[in-house]
């Protein structure tokens, strides 16, 4: 049985913003201009795909105040982590045969 | 090689869609690695200073002991001192630094707390309290003896506290030092103080050196464990 992948996370700009959210702590989260800076994205390009993932559920964006700057604070949420679990799943699962071993990450 | 066929082939690139899923695949590994790299807890930076204050501190503690016969001349001490100062202002901005744009979840930011707590408290009361053993038996040990009780007490604390940091955030690289350090702490019992001051420095720093060399090249071993720990 093959599964599909998700192809709101199956897009190189997003699966980049859910790997790095991923990677960090539960409970967790990093500045929009962190993202930016890690990922290289442009802050225009970086909002546009935060909003589809927001807009999915699968991540939160927190608007604060950082004494008196505005900041804003992405992290993923439960039901996006396991959406990029059953994400990384399938692509295992779909690379499996074609690559044995190597898909171990 | 056949490529898999039930991926979305819309050839519309606006989205960025990926049309290979082992494209994907080097995407994920990429930007974890990046992470792990940036992230990791026990970073590569606060190893590499410390491994160097460590190396330097013991060093000069363990050439001004030869030195002096058996005892420790106050300028050395005021170096190590001096040294570990250094260490710890070097921390802060790397803390700092990194720190920026990125808050920590409640529970883990109490956790790292409570584990900052643990170190300010044991180094102080601990190696406090022993100051004020061996002033107060001054007359039956020897300045030999004072210097093996501070390279068993020290590397212990450290050690201890390594390995809890370890659990706590599932960290390889703070078992591998703690249990250095410990072992170390053991082997205090038998080295005089010069030769204890040099094995802390060489052994206790270049173990430090040695894990921040791997972090920085090999960190994504650490997810490894993490996910051995959780019996994945």
């Amino acid at each position: 049985m093959t599964e599909e992948l998700d192809p709101l996370i199956h897009a190189t700009s997003r699966l980049r913003i859910m790997t790095t959210l991923a990677s960090i702590d539960d409970g967790a989260s990093l500045s929009f201009a962190k993202l930016s800076d890690l990922l290289g994205m442009t802050a225009g390009n970086l909002s546009v795909h935060l909003t589809k993932l927001e807009q999915a559920g699968y991540v939160t964006i927190e608007k604060t105040f950082e004494g008196r700057k505005p900041a804003t604070y992405a992290a993923i949420t439960p039901a996006g982590r396991k959406a990029f679990d059953g994400y990384l799943a399938a692509l295992k699962a779909l690379l499996a045969p074609v690559q044995g071993a190597e898909a171990d990450f | 090689m056949n490529a898999p066929t039930n991926v979305n082939r819309n050839t519309d690139q606006a989205d960025g869609r990926i049309a290979d899923p082992r494209e994907a695949l080097g995407i994920v590994k990429q930007q974890s690695e990046r992470m792990d790299r940036l992230f990791g807890t026990f970073s590569w930076a606060f190893c590499l200073i410390w491994g160097v204050a460590y190396l330097v501190a013991y060093a000069v503690l363990g050439a001004a002991t030869q030195a002096g016969n058996g005892v420790t001349a106050p300028w050395a001490l005021l170096a190590f001192g001096g040294i570990l100062i250094l260490g710890i202002a070097a921390s802060a901005v790397v803390a700092i630094r990194g720190g920026r744009g990125y808050r920590s979840g409640a529970a883990n930011a109490k956790r790292a707390a409570i584990y900052g707590w643990a170190w300010a408290l044991s180094f102080g009361f601990g190696l406090g309290g022993l100051q004020v053993f061996a002033t107060r038996f001054r007359d039956i040990l020897t300045p030999d003896a004072v210097a093996s009780l501070y390279n068993i007490v020290a590397p212990l604390i450290i050690g201890a506290l390594y390995m809890v940091g370890s659990a706590l955030w599932r960290d390889l690289s703070q078992l591998v030092v703690g249990v250095v350090m410990l072992v170390l702490a053991f082997a205090g019992s038998f080295l005089g103080g010069a030769a204890g001051y040099f094995a802390m420095s060489l052994v206790g720093g270049g173990a430090m050196i040695l894990v921040a060399v791997w972090a920085l090249t090999l960190g994504r071993r650490n997810r490894t464990f993490a996910a051995l720990m959780e019996g994945k």
